[in-house]
């Protein structure tokens, strides 16, 4: 698998203030890589360099293989990118935008009607964007980011503010879009969205990466998985009890559990990627 | 530069403007209504003088009522039955003026005659007058000495144009400003919306993005100046020179609502810069036809429009004389454009 982009000692400051700190990843073709940290981590500046919006002050990215301070319209002719905040033209109907930007795009065969029927908006094309509810207006910049077929599509928090019917289908959008070979790169504050979807996380703070792997592996590497058990004590009260797993002494400690106890209930308990950001951090993603 | 793209971002400009209400209301309905001020404008000019004349004297002297006998060229004179009634008359604009004779005009040693005159009476008028009634008392009486019998002040016949022809000058001009508003709106709206973002993250450029937005406030301010100049029969005379100068207007606007857009936080301050200078541009259209125009409002771009328009569309000036007013409303359009585009650049980065 190609790298679709590469970012290689990436940063960028505001006056005194480092945003950005060389920081390095890649993001392979058709991954589904999700960027996941607190207000003010860096994400957004990371974005804007990545889409050529901004020239990094120092290290490079490529997107594609294509430099983003060189090759900017080029490198946008080839991304669908949805932002956090709505930005239609809200004078104008949802399929008029949409039929703007596959013309700024020059896209072939575009069907600007099955692209709102993707994101449930069928039946709503031609009303004005200003008459949408906020989920629909979402839905609808999802569409935009769609309009050229990509093969990079950024989303920032496409399920932001979305019932979770919408949400489950934008997610469903980008599971079908990483299919068709599109590389996705997410940010979200949603850990378990995150969980869900994406093939690896990086995990952003103070403008550094402090993390990046697969869910599975962050959570064990950084997370203690645990059995939960509830036993029935002598008089009947029930008691918990929690076999800490992945330890020299989990196999015995799980035999006497069973042994010992009058086990009630049993389940296992796996850390959250949130927790894990905590771990690592020192504090949450709200933060 | 990608031509597809700017089409593009014209036509949505376009759809969009026109479905701002606002905007209609000034550029539709004002452009109806500026057409129609214009074709109900006298297409002639009144050179008479109306006044008013009463005399206290029984008989009205000979020369006077030679006068309300229609024996002056160019004076109308009407006689009233009572001074008051005359002063009445001149106060409710029914008279550009009007002269009360005594009693003793005929027998008197120095007969006192009263002219009445409106706060609005050019100078040029009620001192020609003056002089006027002189003579002719003197011609009666043989007691008031004539110093002159000359025209003081501006030869007001002489220089008159009719008011559709001035119209003719100044409604282009209005219409060209106007597109100020629209400009300026439009623009503080993409970075209010942060629409401007979207369109610069497709294939779209910054250099797409203006030129999208120069020709669509050039070819609005030209296109509805053209036509409307063609409409009430601008292009008859000079047409070379009047189409030129309806562009570097339109030019001067662009860069003025770039400027505008630029400096417009939201939607409401961009409102009120373009506001505020439509009005400071307004003014020359407003004082350049006035003989002895203020040399101040020479420093305001829009008085070349309305001067040369004037020049060339009332009195067929051609290049030789008109070619430095052009030269400096291009020079303004450079200024004014390469502001408005280091402005707003300053603005999208």
């Amino acid at each position: 698998m190609t790298d679709a982009i590469v970012a290689e000692n990436l940063t960028y400051w505001y006056g005194d203030l480092v945003a950005v700190d060389h920081i390095d990843f890649n993001v392979a073709s058709g991954e589904i890589f999700g960027f996941l940290g607190p207000n003010g981590a860096g994400k957004s500046t990371t974005v804007k360099m990545l889409t050529a919006q901004m020239k990094p002050k120092d290290g490079t990215a490529t997107i594609l293989g294509m430099d983003v301070t060189t090759k900017v319209r080029q490198i946008q002719s080839q991304i669908g990118v949805c932002f956090e905040l709505p930005n239609m033209y809200e004078q104008m109907s949802a399929i008029e935008n949409l039929k703007l930007f596959a013309r700024l795009f020059n896209t072939k065969d575009f069907d600007g009607y099955d692209l709102l029927k993707r994101v449930d908006l069928a039946g709503r094309e031609n009303e004005r964007v200003e008459n949408y509810s906020k989920g629909m207006r979402q839905r609808l910049m999802v569409a935009r980011a769609l309009v050229s077929k990509p093969k990079i599509l950024f989303l920032d928090e496409p399920t932001s503010g979305l019932d979770p019917s919408s949400a489950d289908g934008i997610r469903d959008i980008i599971r079908k879009e990483s299919q068709r070979g599109a590389t996705v790169f997410l940010t979200t504050h949603d850990m378990m969205e995150a969980d869900e979807l994406c093939d690896r996380v990086a995990f952003m703070d103070e403008g550094k990466l402090v993390a990046l792997d697969t869910p599975h592996n962050l959570k064990l590497k950084y997370g203690r998985r645990a059995l939960k058990a509830q036993v029935a004590g002598r008089g009947g009260e029930l008691e918990e009890r929690e076999v800490v797993m992945d330890r020299p002494d989990t196999p015995k400690a799980v035999e006497e559990l069973f042994s010992s106890e009058n086990v009630v209930t049993v389940h296992s308990e796996e850390a959250t990627l949130g927790a894990i950001f905590m771990q690592i951090t020192g504090r949450g993603l709200s933060g | 530069m990608n031509a597809r793209i700017i089409s593009a971002l014209v036509i949505k400009d376009i759809v969009l403007i026109f479905r701002n209400k606002l905007f209609l209301l000034i550029t539709v309905f004002g452009s109806i209504a500026y057409i129609a001020i214009y074709f109900v404008m006298p297409t002639t000019v009144d050179e008479s003088l109306k006044i008013g004349l009463y005399s206290s004297s029984p008989v009205v002297p000979p020369v006077f009522q030679n006068l309300i006998d229609g024996g002056q060229e160019g004076v109308d004179v009407d006689k009233l039955d009572s001074d008051q009634a005359l002063r009445d008359a001149v106060d409710e604009g029914t008279y550009i003026a009007g002269i009360a004779l005594p009693a003793d005009i005929l027998t008197g040693d120095n007969p006192q005659i009263n002219l009445y005159s409106r706060s609005d009476t050019p100078t040029e008028v009620s001192d020609s007058l003056a002089f006027m009634v002189s003579e002719l008392a003197y011609v009666q009486s043989g007691q008031l000495p004539v110093t002159s019998q000359s025209v003081l002040g501006t030869d007001l016949i002489g220089k008159q144009i009719p008011m559709q022809d001035q119209m003719r000058t100044i409604l282009p001009s209005i219409l060209i400003i106007v597109q100020l508003f629209a400009l300026a709106t439009l623009i503080s709206e993409e970075f209010e919306g942060r629409t401007v973002r979207a369109v610069l993250v497709s294939p779209a450029n910054i250099v797409d993005f203006f030129m999208a937005k120069g020709v669509f406030g050039v070819g609005m301010a030209f296109g509805q100046g053209l036509i409307i100049t063609a409409i009430i029969g601008g292009l008859a005379t000079q047409a070379g020179i009047v189409i030129l100068t309806l562009l570097l207007a339109s030019l001067v606007i662009t860069g003025i609502g770039f400027l505008c857009g630029a400096f417009s936080k939201d939607n409401m301050s961009a409102v009120s810069w373009s506001f505020v200078v439509m009005m400071l541009l307004l003014m020359p259209a407003m004082t350049a036809l006035t003989p002895g125009v203020s040399n101040w409002v020479k420093i305001i771009p829009s008085y070349y429009f309305v001067d040369t328009l004037h020049r060339a569309m009332n009195f067929g000036m051609g290049w030789s004389d008109l070619w430095p007013s052009l030269l400096i409303m291009a020079a303004f359009a450079a200024a004014f454009t390469s502001l408005g585009v280091l402005a707003l650049r300053k603005k999208v980065r």
